[in-house]
């Protein structure tokens, strides 16, 4: 964790090394340049800065974003919520929709429908993100109205409070049904879009898992028992077969963390994505290096509960 | 072996599975008949006056909608609403909407200041002193009252935060000599201070000075005519609301006010997501109104603002309808303006003053010829054509078009390729022999800027000199300009730039071309050029002023250190507004940054 906030620190301050001008822009004088220098210890040297920087970061106190003037903590809770609802969202469908279609192709291998089934998820696989979110944009938001193309919730209806601060939990758990209908309105395009660049991950790995687990002795043994095809397709194989997939969930989790940027720009999805294009742009480190500790938690956890899901799921490991 | 039976994926999974199936199908199925219910806009609402809306009438003849509400596709979504802590476009197209100053231009009429909170005002025969008289019986949009007391609160606050906004409440004041103390005892349910303060409030020897409930007065540094230019930034905030909320700490911006802005203008923040949406909705207590000048009563009943980073997504939104006015890049602009039922209006040539700095502290760009080739070596046409659409309007100087002291003779350099090489020969590098590589910085935040900057670089190539292009966000650009010495390589050797600010020529002459001044961004210092931008700031004599910043212009231009694009026409800020048909009202002006929604109403 220190060596992310060390690497980042060092590289938000490469481009630009005195990033005050960036974040109070053309209009400025010698005193309010002044009053900034002081406040982010700018006139000091930059390991120096790194270490008030760490100070803070132990103590609780994330700094104050320059360019909004609130603490970057709080400001991360506000937008942090809106892309984790994201991620998970399309996890889940790409779980529902990715795994089925691996086990089907690893029934049918080698057959025209292994093959589609192939080829439709390196389609997804190999799609440009933009491309993808501009697609399902004009076909469902613009041609076919179906769904709305930018934000989080209708502003024709008044947001749940925060409680998780995602909107779709926030409005069920508020019972505010027509927050609930709205936030799921806004959320299936973007979540379509991610999880048709990420369903593949599911499909592979169930795919060759399942592939595995089919010459398996146990497996042969089940059909020579005489028992159901199906019975042994589901209860034997795609069971074992799902064990690789359910723990890459947790990692898929810390990987599209970071990558939903995209999908978040085209979608205008209030998402921590938004928030850190933001904060590169005007090299605001304090936002750039509490983001990336954010995500590198996240990376850290989701990867812990990736080992404890394998532990729970497959005995052999247990220690 | 019961470790074994639990091995693999229980029965209890799959059905977790088939019912978030069934309800994400459900949902699909759900959402999507009820979608065209779910978003409101501006065809879909009533524009049927109510009875109570026809006894009032706007100025424009237009009757006062019910239900009326704008949708409007933004780029991006403010940093703070607080005047005193944000210098953004994206926060003044909001907070101009919502607050207000004690004067402002009349509309799009950048040649008259008319009061707003002020009643009338007088200026002292020292030029130094303005006595505001302001407008009784205004409220903030929460209740409390406005008074002189706010004013004097407003420009202090902002001065002892020290916050990037103070830039705009300090031009040319001395907002010394009030502590943050002496501010948060200004906090009662009047906005009165206690006896206590009266000395402090009411002290003429400071810049800002009470001298009654109702009467302020404001003194500048020197005599300084373009002070209400700035001045209309200078938004005035409700003193017992942000007392309520944390006060004022010297050094540190308000959390609560920079969400929260409280205000006495035509319209009020009811809902804003952070880089989603904002919602504006009418001040029911706006003391402004039909005939009354300036900001008058909206006709629209709601604004709903949306933060649209992605370029394709705006487009879309207004060429479908889904928004009613949308903000478009440069280069989309042509392809977007004629489209069915959308409009780019036609404002007039804007105040976007587009230059490239040309770093002439770097060798061998401190070589004057070597300067002059370059300027001769770009087609100015081909920028104008092929960038801007023919939009740009060939202005040059150190003031813009439009303004006193705009030179109206002074065009960007001529294009002459053969001259430019000859320079370039006579300063010792043939055909580029010898030249190093220049680096040209354009801004990835304004795509038009990389399309000017491979028509420099083709152009330069012409004879000989080699341009790198590298991009960086304008921010980024800036920082880059002030934390790298001009001499050195790593500085920008060109670069592009554009200023819109109030209408005013100080407001660009002086930051852009005065000594160590902080829109100066390659450092250019000519004393004498100094001596006559301080001269023409500090007269209220037009004529002179006009032939003061003549003659700085004339010294600029010949030295060879900018390469002036021009103005550009129906240009906001940062890009172009595209308004669908039946949107009204609107206006140009570019010290509002954005729109004056209380002009703008729908058919």
């Amino acid at each position: 964790m220190i060596g992310v906030t060390f690497i980042t620190f060092i590289v938000a301050h490469a481009i630009v090394p005195n990033p005050v001008k960036a974040w109070i822009g053309l209009y400025s004088n010698p005193q309010i340049i002044q009053a900034y220098t002081q406040r982010y210890h700018l006139d000091d040297p930059l390991w120096l800065q790194y270490i008030y920087y760490m100070e803070g970061l132990f103590t609780g106190n994330w700094g104050i974003s320059p360019t909004t003037g609130r603490p970057v903590l709080s400001e991360i809770a506000d937008y942090f919520p809106a892309t984790f609802e994201l991620v998970v969202f399309s996890i889940i469908l790409s779980f529902i929709i990715g795994v089925p279609l691996g086990a089907v192709a690893a029934l049918r291998n080698k057959t025209k429908t292994d093959l589609s089934i192939k080829s439709f998820y390196l389609l997804g696989v190999s799609s440009p993100p933009f491309l993808v979110a501009l697609l399902l944009q004009f076909a469902f938001a613009y041609y076919f109205n179906l769904f709305p193309s930018v934000g989080e919730i209708s502003p024709n209806i008044p947001p749940p409070k925060p409680i998780t601060g995602m909107m779709v939990i926030d409005s069920l758990l508020a019972g505010d049904w027509p927050a609930f209908i709205s936030t799921l309105d806004h959320l299936v395009l973007p979540t379509l879009a991610l999880t048709i660049l990420i369903f593949g991950l599911f499909t592979r790995l169930t795919r060759s898992a399942m592939l595995d687990v089919l010459n398996k002795d146990y497996v042969r043994t089940a059909k020579a028992k005489g028992l159901n095809q199906y019975y042994v397709d589901v209860r034997h194989a795609l069971r074992t077969a799902l064990i690789p997939s359910i723990t890459i969930l947790a990692v898929a989790v810390g990987q599209l963390l970071g990558g939903v940027v995209v999908i978040e720009y085209v979608f205008g999805w209030p998402g921590i994505g938004s928030y850190t294009v933001e904060a590169i742009t005007t090299s605001n480190f304090p936002d750039i290096v509490g983001v990336t500790t954010i995500f590198a938690i996240g990376v850290v956890v989701s990867n812990m509960v990736a080992d404890i899901l394998y532990a729970v799921l497959d005995p052999r490991i247990r220690i | 072996m019961k470790t074994l039976d639990r091995r693999g994926i229980s029965k209890a999974v799959y059905v977790v599975i088939v019912v978030i199936i069934v309800i994400l199908i459900g949902a699909t199925i759900l959402l999507g008949t009820n979608h065209s219910s779910a978003i409101t806009t501006s065809s879909q609402t009533s524009v049927v006056a109510s009875p109570t809306s026809q006894t009032t009438t706007a100025t424009s003849g237009q009757p006062l909608a019910a239900n009326q509400t704008l949708v409007v596709d933004y780029t991006s979504s403010p940093g703070s609403l607080d005047p005193a802590s944000d210098v953004e476009i994206a926060g003044f197209g909001i907070m101009g909407n919502i607050m207000q100053s004690l004067v402002y231009y009349n509309n799009s009429d950048s040649s008259t200041i008319v009061p707003v909170l002020a009643q009338n005002y007088s200026i002292g025969s020292d030029g130094r002193t303005i006595t505001f008289t302001l407008r009784q019986g205004i409220t903030f949009s929460n209740g409390d009252p406005f008074n002189a007391y706010c004013v004097w609160y407003s420009y202090y606050r902002a001065a002892v935060m020290r916050q990037s906004g103070a830039f705009f409440y300090g031009v040319e004041l001395n907002l010394s000599g009030v502590t943050a103390a002496e501010l948060n005892e200004l906090n009662s349910s009047t906005n009165t201070p206690p006896q206590s303060l009266m000395p402090v409030v009411g002290n003429t020897t400071n810049a800002i000075a009470v001298l009654g409930p109702y009467k302020v007065q404001i003194r500048t540094n020197s005599p300084f005519p373009d002070i209400f230019g700035w001045m209309v930034y200078s938004k005035i905030v409700d003193p017992r609301a942000i007392e309520m909320h944390g006060g004022v700490v010297a050094g540190q911006s308000n959390s609560w006010a920079n969400l929260n802005p409280i205000g006495t203008g035509p319209f009020i923040l009811q809902t804003w997501v952070q880089g989603s949406y904002a919602i504006l909705v009418r001040n029911p207590n706006y003391w402004g109104g039909p005939g009354q000048g300036v900001f008058p009563t909206p006709k629209l009943s709601k604004v709903v603002i949306y933060f649209v980073p992605s370029e394709t997504t705006r487009e879309e939104n207004i060429l479908s309808g889904s928004a009613d006015v949308a903000a478009i890049d440069t280069p989309r602009i042509s392809a977007v303006n004629g489209s069915q039922g959308v409009v780019l209006p036609d404002f007039g040539i804007s105040n976007t003053y587009a230059w490239m700095p040309i770093d002439g502290r770097q060798y061998p760009l401190n070589i004057t010829q070597v300067r002059e080739a370059v300027v001769h070596a770009i087609n100015w046409t081909q920028i104008d054509q092929q960038v801007y659409h023919g939009l740009l309007y060939p202005s040059a100087g150190v003031v813009p078009y439009g303004l006193v002291g705009f030179n109206a003779s002074m065009h960007p350099y001529a294009y002459q390729p053969v001259l430019a090489e000859n320079l370039l020969s006579q300063a010792g590098f043939p055909n580029g022999t010898g030249m190093p590589t220049l680096t040209f910085y354009y801004a990835t935040d304004y795509p038009e800027t990389y399309l000017v900057a491979q028509v420099v670089q083709a152009d330069l190539a012409g004879i000989g000199i080699q341009v790198q292009l590298k991009g960086l966000t304008f921010s980024q650009i800036l920082g880059l300009d002030s934390s790298t010495p001009d001499s050195s390589p790593q500085h920008p050797s060109l670069q592009w730039v554009s200023i819109t600010g109030s209408p005013i020529p100080s407001g660009y002459a002086d930051p852009l071309f005065m000594t160590n001044n902080y829109g100066n961004l390659d450092n250019y210092s000519n004393p004498v050029v100094d001596q006559l931008l301080t001269e023409a700031q500090g007269t209220f004599n037009n004529t002179l002023r006009a032939e003061l910043y003549n003659q700085a212009s004339q010294i600029v231009y010949n030295s060879y250190f900018y390469y002036f694009i021009g103005n550009i026409r129906d240009f906001f800020p940062a890009q172009f507004f595209v308004f669908r048909s039946n949107v009204h009202g609107y206006y140009y002006q570019s010290a509002f940054s954005q729109l004056d929604f209380s002009t703008i109403y729908l058919t």
